[in-house]
């Protein structure tokens, strides 16, 4: 059991405005992530998958219960422990629905930024980025700009960027949403032996069912209640870690 | 000569002092009330321009915090921007100078040190522009990316 998770939820609960606004997006959310593993998320829109998201991700605070990632704990409520953001750059691979790169750099300066935040030198970061984009397919489009990427494309430069400094734990919001299905399993793949060589956490929330067999286990999320999917791999283990 | 009493006589000094004092003085005083006007004007419009480029680059600004960017790169940003434009805005009108003052009925000296001093206050024109920029960017959050 000395084993440290690469992430463990308690309790999350968020909810959104106040009084007759007030939307539960979140209720209870417990999830442990052991590092090397891949978890995907499904649910239907609006569940409260992205919220999950991104409270784990250190980016909106829960209104209760607790974060811990690599066995630190950084979020108790909504009190964040630490320095959040140095914390992300360092330790968080981010992936959101949409592609979101910086307009105004190429694609390969866009991985090349994340490994000089975290202060490796240009030649090194930018070293690195060429070859992250070239495992990725997109190694000739290194010099263009975004806009003259395809979606796929860009959300491979996304996926390039979010590995860029070799994160303990990966957060991808429906990365292969603008991917064909090869492209999108080679993508989920590509998570998973990331996942398993570098002891990474992966959580991906998607809505691709064909490539379920990828994950080491698999979520459901549905009215913001969190739950092991039924019927999937890795539910049998699941459920007696939850039963406690 | 001392014993004439149409004529005064005055010193190097005195006559200097003579022709500055009066109508050249007030001229002088009229232009630096005017210099420091163009330079408030300037510092405001600069800050304007460079508010509005910051406002062109909030969703970027918002992605850098989310992957994690601390704060003191996104005020280089903002500040480095600042300072080119300033930069640009020095050489510009260094150039106009050169071509300018040639046709002015007098001669115009520009000495080094008018020229540092000029530097100095672009870059406290460009430093004070960009604050009103790096404020606006402080304030976006990093959810701000996404959705
Ligand atoms: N900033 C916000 N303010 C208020 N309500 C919000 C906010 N963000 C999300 N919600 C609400 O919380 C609920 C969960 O939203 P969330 O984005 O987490 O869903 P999701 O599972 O990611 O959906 P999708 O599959 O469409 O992306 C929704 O009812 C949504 O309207
Ligand atoms: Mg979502």
């Amino acid at each position: 059991m000395g084993e440290t998770l690469a992430l463990e939820t308690d309790g999350l609960t968020k909810v959104y405005g106040s009084g007759h606004t007030e939307v539960v997006a979140m209720r209870d959310a417990s999830m442990r992530v052991r590092r090397g593993e891949i978890v995907a998320l499904l649910g239907p829109s609006g569940a409260g998958k992205s919220t999950f998201l991104l409270c784990v991700g250190l980016i909106n605070p829960p209104t209760r219960g607790s974060v811990s990632i690599g066995g630190r704990v950084m979020q108790d409520g909504p009190r964040s422990l630490g320095d959040l953001r140095r914390f992300r750059r360092e330790r968080i691979g981010f992936i959101f629905q949409k592609s979101n790169l910086i307009p105004f750099l190429s694609a390969v300066e866009n991985v090349q930024v994340v490994g000089e935040l975290i202060g490796r030198p240009s030649s090194v970061a930018r070293r690195r980025a060429v070859d992250l984009l070239g495992a990725l397919g997109v190694g000739p489009r290194a010099l263009n700009m975004p806009t003259q990427l395809s979606g796929g494309e860009q959300q491979r430069v996304t996926i390039a960027r979010a590995l860029a400094n070799q994160p303990s734990l990966i957060l991808a919001d429906e990365p292969t949403a603008a991917l064909d299905s090869v492209r999108g399993r080679q993508v989920m793949e590509l998570f998973r032996e990331v996942a398993h060589t570098h002891g990474t956490g992966v959580i991906v929330v998607t809505h691709d069912h064909r490539a379920l067999d990828v994950f080491d286990m698999v979520y459901e999320m549905e009215d913001g209640l969190l739950k092991p999917a039924a019927g999937a791999p890795g539910v049998a283990a699941a459920g007696s870690a939850m039963a406690r | 000569m001392e014993g004439w009493s149409d004529v005064t006589t005055y010193t190097g000094a005195g006559q200097e002092e003579l022709l500055l004092k009066g109508s050249v003085d007030r001229a002088r005083r009229q232009i630096l009330l005017f210099r420091v006007l163009l330079t408030i004007i300037s510092t405001v419009i600069m800050a304007l321009i460079i508010y509005t480029l910051t406002l062109d680059k909030l969703h970027p600004i918002a992605l850098l915090k989310l992957i994690g960017a601390p704060n003191h790169t996104i005020v280089g940003l903002i500040l480095q921007q600042s300072l080119i434009m300033g930069a640009l805005a020095f050489g510009v009108g260094y150039l106009i100078g050169l071509r300018l003052f040639p046709m002015f009925p007098r001669r115009v000296l520009v000495t080094n040190d008018d020229l540092l001093r000029v530097a100095g206050i672009v870059f406290l024109i460009s430093v004070l522009a960009s604050l009103l920029g790096i404020w606006k960017a402080m304030r976006v959050a990093p959810n701000e990316a996404i959705g």
